[in-house]
């Protein structure tokens, strides 16, 4: 499986229409391959639409570009509200399936590490697997996945909670039985940071 | 009056030992001057500790800073823990309120918006000055202010609040009834992101 994470910014007070063109050119884009998630940034770097789309595999992912780069009306038309773009592909890390449609929202934490290079995601994959099941057993993942193509040695995690009040007391609860941090994860990460971001009206996972 | 922003990011793990340590040394440095606020980062890039110290210009800023180091039990010694260091220095909109001591979150938002140079900042504090009593109506403003030194046409509002969901329900009230934001913004406005912080416990703000 291979996840494919784009970050739109935009410009400040153009989110509705930047959600109303996405929208529009969406149903014929899942078409092609789909979506796991599309979201807007809450708290961190605002005015941002993330969005993580899954292929069966790289050639795949390959397949579907080209396609979409034939395609007569193409990709939503953002000119003019439109400041940066970032792709980046992903494979997953162990665990559950990933990316299922649903209501396990609204509030979507999206953690993202930075493993120091030269050690390999291996030094982290070791521990996130070994508390990975009590980690699932206070709340779900929707998923998990390490950079493949992109800036590297990225970990890339989205969690979803019902509110913040569950995401804190899941937070505290790990933390106190020891299944946050995954053993050995200081050890490698370098680099961490958060944000929370909210479901468009037409994501698959609300 | 002039606020000194100075934000360490720190290595992954050191969080708790960074605190206790800032904390032991901070009677010392308080017989100097006193911090007005001292928070760490829970949403937004992780691993960082933002301390906030009030001055009444840079001569008082230099001549404090000059004399405090003289003292053997400061700065803290935490610099095995970190990995950046940044210095910014804000000044007040003339309408800010003080930073000063009180019970006033737990929970606070620090945004951070860029703006146009030229006008972008007179502009910002002409509208925000008709409309902040409306807002803050609705919920208190801890802070807002414009860089002086460091990266310019920036400016910060901190909010504090009794929880994350009481933040999503006050902010969606008061852009229900159109007490917030400001009118206008799209022409003044570059970018936007926000981060959400808690106090140290020994922060004069809680």
């Amino acid at each position: 499986m291979i996840f494919e994470l784009l970050r739109y910014t935009l410009r400040p007070r153009v989110m509705p229409e930047a959600l109303a063109r996405i929208e529009a050119a969406c149903a014929r884009r899942r078409r092609h391959s789909e979506l796991g998630g599309i979201w807007t940034t809450e708290i961190g770097p605002l005015n941002q639409i993330v969005m993580v789309w899954s292929y069966a595999d790289i050639s795949t992912y390959g397949r579907v570009q080209a396609a979409l780069a034939h395609e007569a009306d193409g990709p939503p038309r953002l000119d003019g509200l439109l400041v940066g773009l970032q792709r980046g592909l992903f494979t997953p890390l162990p665990g559950p399936p990933m990316l299922q449609p649903g209501r396990p929202g609204p509030i979507y934490e999206l953690r993202s590490y930075r493993v120091r290079p030269g050690v390999g995601v291996q030094g982290y994959t070791a521990g996130w697997e070994a508390k990975l099941d009590e980690r699932l057993a206070l709340s779900p993942l929707a998923v998990a996945m390490v950079s493949d193509v992109g800036p590297l040695n990225n970990i890339v995690q989205i969690w979803p909670y019902a509110s913040y009040a569950q995401r804190a007391e899941v937070r505290r609860v790990a933390t106190e039985h020891g299944v946050l941090p995954p053993p050995g994860a200081l050890d490698v990460l370098e680099l961490m940071e958060n944000l929370i971001m909210l479901p468009a009206p037409f994501s698959p996972m609300q | 009056m002039i606020y000194e922003f100075r934000t360490y990011t720190l290595k992954p793990g050191s969080m708790q030992e960074v605190l206790k340590r800032f904390g032991d040394a901070y009677p010392i440095r308080q017989k100097y001057s006193e911090l007005a606020a001292f928070f760490y980062t829970e949403i937004g890039p992780l691993n960082q500790i933002l301390h906030i110290w009030p001055y009444a210009d840079m001569n008082e800023r230099a001549r404090v800073r000059t004399e405090s180091r003289k003292d053997p039990g400061w700065p803290p010694k935490i610099h095995e823990f970190i990995v950046a260091q940044q210095s910014e220095v804000y000044v007040p909109f003339p309408f800010s309120p003080e930073l000063k001591p009180g019970k006033l979150g737990p929970v606070f938002e620090m945004r951070s918006y860029f703006v146009k140079p030229g006008d972008g900042l007179s502009k910002t504090m002409e509208r925000w000055e008709k409309q902040l009593p409306k807002r803050t109506a609705i919920s208190p403003l801890a802070f807002v202010g414009h860089t002086d030194l460091g990266p310019l046409n920036k400016y910060v509002h901190i909010w504090p609040y009794p929880s994350l969901d009481e933040r999503a329900r006050i902010r969606k009230h008061a852009v229900d009834t159109g007490a917030w934001p400001p009118p206008g913004g799209a022409d003044t406005l570059v970018s936007q992101e926000n981060s959400i912080l808690l106090a140290a416990p020994f922060s004069p703000i809680q």
